[in-house]
């Protein structure tokens, strides 16, 4: 019996020799757990349909393209420093003058707390040797805290930036704070034990 | 099934014979004296360095000394152990010897230790440093007579290039190579410039210890306090005239100041106090770590040095303490310029109770006194002696008919070979009561235990059967098993009954799937032995009684091999349960693991072949031998590979591994030879 | 052996052989060469894929080899194989045709408790399931995700931006790909399908920038490409696998291509007819059955070291509404319902961050099995040989000198 059934085992194990599929069909799934939760930066943000989200990086919390071909980048980051600082960095890749105060800045809110807008337009110089870009334009914000600056920068040609000026405004509402995974405290009492 | 033709024994004659023995025990000592030349470092250096103002401390001073409690690696230990392997690292013995006005004096761990602390001028002229490789001081100027060498700091500042002295570039050429290094990755440097990163280090060790008490010593440049910016007369106040402005203890009350201030007077004297009062505090947190935590601080004792330092920041509550500490050794590096004076001798007995009583209010350090006497009664010392003894009134056994001498020899031997177990078995005993683990659990305790097992399975079989070479054997492996234990220790030069990881720190299971295992290991050793002395003794035909000899010692080698399955499967099994408990997974094909089943799958290939009829006679000994070799690699060679979740000691010593498979692949040879003559139709008449 | 001369039948004779000793003898030698290469390999090629050459049961053939490739030996079959024929042999031999009796007792009872074991291995590593869960202290998960498994899921998003159930691509789909190979998927939920293509076991995702361009014909896609890395045979779970997958709409047009790379921790994302899709690489999600809080995990280092003594985490864990305490230090697991919790790790919180714990969660049928076979086997052995034991004392003392026997051996010269 036992043979048989190591016989049969083998059997099916040594078919099971790899070819590779060309074409599947998908049914697996799974229940959503708290891993479906988690966003870069703890909050959940809802972006317009047309945004495409790309994949972080070290600089990049949240990554965006939007309009023809994707030439317009929306970026969230944080970073360190001054929002006067930063602004002009901003302002600088336009070779626009730098401010003095940030009082010259538009003001809003960002998750929260007063943020800084900064708008800019004419040749984009990023920087890194990467080639010089005509007739862009830039609006960011610059979102203030002691600490931790977070940032929000939409830079793409000027017609596109313009076009999604207001999508980029109601995206910036659209942040949720999240914390996935707390523990919620019932009532006052938290389990804490020694 | 047939007979097996009786194993190749000659012809008798009284001459031939005492030549075969002989020939065979040379043999036999032979190889296990080449298996010992891969443990050479065991053996002390013979020259005896001049050291003009050498005075030894006195019997009183250190028998304190020795006592006093001390942090280290995780738990309080005497400092005779800090002490000890402190010095083993340095000079890769535990004695050194000098000669002063005649007379030659042995300077053990303390002693050498008392004089890093408290006269360090004469600790540079005393010859700590090891080299085993001189060649490789000569780019620094460092002169030696021969290749090993033993050197003192002041040797190595007298080498240089006329313009740096000797130590400084030694530290310099370290600390570029050390950058290559980093740079380029481990394999950039070649085998003597890892050589000499490694002494460079080692170099710069001792001087962190030797100038770890500066802080005591005075030195001080002399300073008006009134020149130092931030000082004014409150604060002057604050300084006790009584006290002696070039100590530290001087200017404890304002040093937080001191340490603090970004102003600087813009005086050549405060510049150099400062740098002065720097350097002592950088260098003290290197000393000792005897001064216990304060109320309410975490469990770590501290160095003096790292004790100011935390009053510097703020994080100590009783600074009058601190003062008080610093205050006695500084009396006590005092009362040290008559080292065997009096006054010395009761400070150093003052301090040592006061630090005694401030761990037992913690309730730490209750083993100090019984580690001292450990190590003062070097348990395994007085077993290797006696062992010795064992095996050479056994050899005269030999020699001796049966009858009442005969008795009388068997019952010496048996009583000298009793005593050497009970030190083995002692020290193991009193190594457990010390550290409160079970008796194996790290690769240097495997030694001692592997030994006194060895030892005593041999005991039991020969109780059981009379038969005496078996006595002899034991004695021989008691010996050897010993041995290297001393070298290993030397080599490996940390403490081993410092706590372990926690993912080892589980004691039912360490009691019984490392013992178990390391009981295996051990029985395949024994068999192993047994194999090779059965098949040097056969082919040299020297028994009286070959064919009941060969019998008797198959028999044995089987049934060891038997009991080596029992503990290594069960050995085996039981660390998959403890590997599947701590991390989930039972088995891994990590290499201590594989080893393990290597000698699993050995003792059953042995017996599975036996039972198939391919493995009778001289078979099941070559096969034994050979398994000894298994063990050996299970036991040490796997640690070799660097790899997996056992690769945690022994990664030198290599040449002693190789050299033991050597050996096997000989005794091999001999007993294919007694196969061979077999088959080839040798058999005497017996 | 004699031959007998009658003719024993083939099922006899293949029953003889495959029960016999000797089979035992050259399946437990191979085992022990394929142990001992399979050991000193690893320096050379690391743990795991040492271990997949030798004891996976793909392997039917290994041929042991040096570092550089060249070959320290004949080819061997493979392990996973050579335990199966001895699992046949012990069983036939060790336990069929066995002589019975209680004197072989032991020996039975040896060979059973081993075959059990074997079995209980065989069940495990058809059964078992493993995956690590990270959480932070004050923070609760109900998921793990297993090591070295990379998943592509995609899902759509809600009207409030919330992901919905995905659908699961499984790693051993993807893996066989290779970088020149190619799998089309389409889904039983979605409208649109992917082509996955340039799977790479190890990789990295890198930027176009000037100061990092890709090889010449590297495709980039929104500035990222993927590059090919060494495998890291050290620690394994660095290795990281990346492939590139182009949407396609229903006709077969192509409405995205992707680049994804199991290290990124979110998703991309695309839109098809109006609705918002995520697409993701990363490492199998193992939705747990319960949630465990961490309430607190803390540990200490044996003083004055950097060693730790032990570590501990309290959490709770929830099952419906039932909450059950628990205390997982390491060594000690806790085991509920068939999973098993270990304390496989934990990283303390430098100055004003939260500390975090790592468990390992096992759920393995045959998770008590060995310590069964150990009681059992080693019982066995001892009997046997205690057995043994007696009979050898019984027979060995040297012969007494009273008398001799030995007529023909020739005086001895009494000085000798």
């Amino acid at each position: 019996m036992r043979i048989l059934v190591l016989l049969a085992t083998t059997a099916t194990l040594l078919t099971g020799c790899r070819q590779p599929e060309t074409s599947i069909k998908v049914t697996e799934t799974r229940r959503l757990t708290l891993h479906d939760q988690i966003y870069p930066g703890d909050f959940k943000d809802r972006p317009p349909l047309d945004w495409r989200r790309l994949p972080g990086t070290q600089f990049r919390l949240v990554n965006y393209v939007a309009g023809k071909d994707g030439a317009v980048e929306i970026v969230m980051g944080e970073t360190q420093g001054k929002v006067l600082g930063n602004a002009n960095r901003w302002l600088g890749q336009f070779g626009l003058t730098p401010i003095q105060t940030v009082d010259y800045l538009g003001k809003t809110a960002l998750l929260g707390r007063p943020a800084s807008i900064v708008e800019g337009s004419g040749t984009y110089r990023p920087g890194m040797g990467r080639p010089p870009k005509e007739d862009y334009a830039m609006i960011g914000i610059i979102r203030d805290h002691p600490s931790n600056l977070i940032t929000l920068k939409m830079t793409g040609p000027a017609a596109e930036v313009e076009a999604q000026r207001e999508a980029l405004f109601k995206y910036m509402q659209s942040f949720i704070p999240v914390e996935v995974g707390k523990i919620e405290k019932a009532g006052g009492e938290e389990k804490t034990s020694e | 099934m047939s007979e097996t033709p009786p194993p190749f024994n000659p012809t008798p004659s009284s001459a031939s014979k005492a030549l075969r023995w002989g020939l065979v025990i040379l043999f036999l000592l032979g190889e296990f004296i080449l298996i010992g030349l891969g443990i050479r470092g065991a053996i002390p250096n013979s020259d005896i360095r001049e050291v003009d103002a050498y005075s030894p401390w006195s019997k009183e001073v250190i028998e304190v000394a020795a006592n006093i409690p001390v942090q280290d690696g995780g738990r309080i230990k005497p400092l005779l152990t800090y002490a000890r392997f402190k010095m083993m690292t340095f000079h890769g013995s535990l004695t050194m010897k000098v000669k002063s006005g005649g007379t030659v004096h042995k300077i053990g761990p303390v002693e050498w230790y008392l004089d890093c602390l408290f006269r360090p001028e004469l600790a540079d002229d005393l010859p700590i440093f090891r080299v085993d490789d001189a060649e490789i001081l000569r780019p620094f100027g460092i002169e030696t007579e021969k290749r090993r060498a033993r050197l003192s700091f002041n040797d190595i500042m007298a080498g240089g290039d006329g313009e740096r002295d000797g130590f400084a570039l030694l530290r310099n050429g370290g600390a570029e190579l050390l950058e290559k290094q980093k740079s380029a990755g481990e394999d950039a440097l070649t085998k003597k410039e890892k050589k000499i990163v490694d002494f460079a280090q080692l170099v710069l060790n001792y001087t962190a210890i030797r100038d770890s008490l500066d802080i005591l010593r005075g030195g001080l440049p002399p300073l008006d306090p009134t020149q130092l910016a931030y000082v004014d007369q409150e604060i002057y106040e604050l300084l006790d005239s009584r006290l002696d402005p070039a100590l530290f203890s001087f200017w404890l009350p304002i040093l937080t100041d001191t340490y603090n201030s970004t102003q600087r007077l813009d005086t050549d004297e405060a510049r150099e106090y400062e740098f002065e009062l720097n350097r002592q505090l950088t260098f003290a947190r290197f000393g000792p770590a005897w001064i216990p935590p304060q109320e309410g601080e975490d469990a770590e004792w501290q160095s003096i040095g790292t004790k100011v330092e935390k009053f510097l920041k703020g994080e100590l509550t009783n600074s009058v303490e601190i003062l008080q500490d610093m205050q006695v050794l500084e009396s006590l590096n005092e009362a040290a310029k008559r080292p065997n004076g009096e006054e010395f001798l009761t400070k150093l007995t003052d301090w040592r109770d006061d630090l005694n009583a401030r761990a037992e209010g913690r309730g730490e350090g209750e083993k100090i006194d019984s580690e001292v006497s450990y190590y003062n009664r070097n348990y395994f010392m007085y077993g290797l002696v006696f062992f010795v003894l064992a095996f050479l009134v056994s050899a005269v056994g030999w020699l001796v008919r049966d009858g009442r001498s005969g008795r009388v020899m068997t019952w010496l031997t048996a009583a000298v070979y009793g005593i050497g177990v009970v030190y083995v078995v002692g020290g193991i005993i009193h190594r457990y009561i010390i550290t409160g683990r079970p008796p194996v659990s790290n690769l240097y305790d495997t030694i001692p235990f592997i030994t006194a097992g060895a030892v005593i399975i041999l005991a039991i079989a020969e109780l059981l059967t009379r038969r005496k070479v078996l006595l002899s054997l034991g004695a021989a492996l008691g010996v050897a098993g010993l041995f290297f234990a001393f070298s290993f220790e030397l080599g490996d030069a940390k403490d081993n009954m410092d706590p372990l990881r926690a993912v080892l720190d589980s004691n039912y299971w360490l009691a019984t799937h490392v013992v178990t295992v390391t009981i295996g290991y051990c029985g395949g050793l024994v068999a192993c032995f047994l194999s090779i002395v059965y098949v040097h003794l056969a082919l040299a035909g020297v028994m009286n009684d070959p064919k009941s000899f060969h019998r008797f010692m198959t028999r044995a080698v089987y049934g060891i091999t038997c009991f080596t399955l029992l503990f290594a499967l069960v050995g085996t099994i039981l660390g998959g349960i403890w590997a599947n408990d701590s991390w989930g997974r039972f088995w891994g094909w990590d290499p201590k693991e594989n080893g393990a089943l290597l000698i699993v799958l050995w003792s059953l290939i042995i017996l599975h072949a036996r039972l198939a009829g391919w493995m009778k006679g001289i078979g099941l000994h070559v096969m034994s031998i050979l398994g000894g070799s298994v063990v050996v690699f299970s036991w040490w060679g796997v640690n070799m590979l660097g790899v997996g979740l056992h690769s945690y000691g022994f990664t030198e010593g290599a040449s002693t591994v190789y050299y033991f498979y050597y050996v096997t692949l000989v005794a091999t040879g001999v007993g294919f030879t007694n196969l061979i003559l077999e088959k080839a139709g040798f058999s005497r008449k017996t | 052996m004699s031959k007998s001369k009658k003719k024993i039948s083939l099922g006899k004779h293949i029953f003889r052989v495959l029960s016999g000793f000797e089979l035992a003898v050259v399946c437990l030698s191979l085992l022990f060469l394929l142990t001992f290469f399979g050991t000193i390999e690893q320096p050379w090629f690391g743990l795991w894929t040492t271990i997949h050459k030798y004891f996976d049961y793909e392997s039917v053939f290994v041929i042991p080899t040096r570092g550089d490739g060249k070959a320290i030996f004949l080819p061997l079959p493979g392990a996973y194989w050579v335990i199966v024929v001895l699992s046949v042999n012990m069983f036939l031999g060790g336990i069929i045709r066995a002589r019975k009796g209680w004197k072989k007792a032991g020996t039975l009872v040896s060979h059973f408790a081993i075959l059990f074991l074997l079995v209980g291995s065989a069940v495990s590593s058809v059964f078992k399931e493993e995956g690590q869960m990270r959480i932070l202290q004050g923070e609760k998960s109900d998921y793990a995700q297993k090591l070295f498994k990379y998943d592509i899921e995609v899902f759509s998003y809600d009207e409030d931006g919330d992901r919905e159930a995905p659908a699961i691509v499984r790693s051993d789909q993807i893996k066989p790909l290779g970088a020149k190979g190619s799998l089309g998927v389409s889904f039983e939920k979605f409208g649109f399908t992917l082509q996955i293509d340039k799977y790479l076991p190890y990789s990295e995702l890198a930027l176009d920038s000037p100061t990092s361009s890709p090889p010449k014909d590297e495709e980039v896609i929104d500035g990222f490409f993927l590059t090919e890395v060494e495998k890291n045979v050290q620690v394994e779970e660095r290795n990281t696998p990346g492939c590139y997958v182009t949407v396609k709409d229903k006709e077969g047009a192509t409405i995205q291509r992707l680049v994804l790379w199991g290290g990124n921790p979110y998703p991309v994302s695309f839109t098809y007819e109006g609705k918002r899709y995520g697409v993701t690489y990363l490492m199998e999600v193992w939705p747990m059955p319960f949630m465990v809080e961490l309430h607190k995990t803390f540990g200490d280092n044996h003083p004055g070291t950097e060693i730790p003594s032990w570590f501990q985490s309290n959490i709770t864990k929830i099952d419906g509404s039932q909450r059950e305490d628990y205390e997982i230090v390491m060594n000690e697991p806790a085991r509920h319902g068939g999973f098993t919790l270990y304390q496989a790790g934990f990283t303390r919180a430098a100055e004003g961050e939260v500390p975090s714990s790592t468990f390992a969660i096992v759920n393995n049928p045959s998770d008590k099995w060995p310590e069964y076979a150990l009681w059992a086997s080693a019982l066995g052995l001892l009997f046997h040989f205690l057995v043994m034991l007696v009979r050898f004392a019984g027979g060995s003392r040297r012969p007494k000198k009273t008398v001799s026997i030995e007529t023909t051996q020739p005086q001895k010269i009494p000085t000798s």
